[in-house]
């Protein structure tokens, strides 16, 4: 189980529909493999019925279905019941419960949560770009919410010397696992981090270390290179 | 028995077995007020609203079989379906999604049936804590869920430091959680 958890503020905003598409990504990632942040969006998710029931005019009728429609709503069943027969359009699209259209692809491995399996397939067909012999990055297609979305993959034993972050960013981790002065990170933790404090990572002996990061937009690039100079420059 | 004297969740089993449309229809009277509320409060004018009431009843009949009431109330599921109704319509961006199915799942530990029942019965005890909210809690929480607003949009619109409308969004919710599921 993991044991670094995303914040509350964030679960709430996730099940209200208040997240934009990149951390929508991640905290639907997250909470597959963390069952404890997914038990949080579930009580969000109550408290969204809560706030549901509060916007009717009169919440306090416990037998609101045996008050009849007024002639609006009445014209607005019967314009309704006709389309009960029809076909979904969108059927693709269409979600009822958290669940997705039943389309969406899952990885058979079980690794890829499926949320970005979608976007990316298979992790060892993927378009992995190599930056360093320790270091592959594989972004994802811009989502439109300006943020930088990518794999980053970092070779056992390796390390990640001393780096700080402008904006805010946000590493769950998929596969391998990591220490930093925050503490050890696995397959579902998540790192966020919200500071320009200078830190390093030191990647687990065993297996390759996967991510995903989401780094807030316009700044990331000019953090990345800066982030990849100090790399190559080996401070 | 009549229709309006059933619960929204034995409501919601006659519409998925037997494809019965005066359950269905009890159902759109039940929550048709709430989703009215719902969406002109997040700012959708009455056309809209009425657009996307249909759109929530029709998945609602198009999918009363995936509901399970051993996952949590039919009021739970059908607020699911109203915030998916309004990102849908909102179009600006893909709303990711936990898949149900998906093999990496990692399975939660086993529920007590003491959890279970907790779940069933918090409907009434989470509106009374609402209510008893600090207003500047609970309007932020009521701008988050109705107007599908960012913590930062919240922050600019009401003149607040971000970290302050954070922190407000985390009381409110312990102190919700706390009776939802201490």
């Amino acid at each position: 189980m993991p044991q670094h958890h995303l914040p509350d503020d964030t679960l709430l905003a996730y099940a209200a529909g208040a997240l934009g598409e990149s951390e929508s990504l991640l905290v639907a990632c997250h909470i597959t493999l963390c069952p404890r942040c997914r038990h949080t969006v579930d009580v969000a998710e109550q408290l969204g019925a809560a706030m549901l029931q509060s916007a009717a005019p009169t919440p306090h009728s416990p037998s609101a279905a045996s008050t009849d429609l007024d002639s609006h709503d009445a014209a607005l069943l019967a314009d309704l019941l006709p389309k009960l027969d029809d076909r979904p359009e969108s059927a693709a699209t269409e979600r009822a419960d958290s669940a997705p259209a039943a389309e969406i692809a899952t990885d058979p491995k079980g690794i890829v949560p499926a949320p970005l399996f979608d976007l990316i397939g298979d992790l060892d067909r993927a378009p992995w770009q190599r930056k360093l012999p320790s270091l592959h990055i594989l972004p994802l297609p811009p989502p439109a919410d300006d943020k930088l979305v990518s794999l980053v993959r970092l070779a056992p034993g390796s390390k990640v010397p001393l780096h700080a972050h402008r904006g805010t960013e946000a590493a769950l981790v998929l596969t391998g696992g990591f220490t930093d002065d925050a503490g050890h990170f696995v397959r579902g933790d998540v790192s966020v981090r919200d500071d320009s404090k200078l830190h390093k990572q030191r990647i687990d002996a065993g297996e390759p270390c996967i991510w995903l990061l989401v780094a807030d937009g316009p700044f990331m690039p000019r953090s990345l290179v800066g982030w990849l100079a100090r790399l190559l420059f080996g401070l | 028995m009549e229709a309006a004297q059933l619960s929204a969740e034995e409501l919601m089993a006659q519409v998925a077995s037997e494809r019965d449309r005066r359950a269905f229809t009890a159902l759109f009277q039940l929550y048709t007020p709430r989703l009215r509320g719902f969406f002109v409060r997040g700012g959708a004018t009455d056309e809209v609203a009425d657009e996307l009431i249909q759109e929530v009843m029709l998945r609602i009949w198009r999918h009363a079989g995936h509901y399970s009431p051993e996952r949590g109330r039919a009021d739970t599921w059908v607020f699911r379906i109203a915030r998916n109704v309004r990102s849908d319509r909102a179009g600006r961006y893909k709303r990711y999604q936990l898949e149900p199915s998906d093999p990496a799942l990692v399975p939660p530990a086993p529920e007590t049936p003491e959890e279970l029942a907790q779940r069933r019965r918090s409907a009434h005890t989470v509106r009374e804590a609402l209510a008893a909210l600090p207003p500047e809690q609970a309007d932020i929480l009521r701008a988050v869920y109705f107007g599908a607003k960012s913590m930062q949009a919240v922050a600019d619109e009401q003149s607040l430091p971000l970290g302050t409308v954070k922190s407000r969004v985390r009381l409110g919710f312990k102190r919700l959680r706390e009776v939802l599921a201490p």
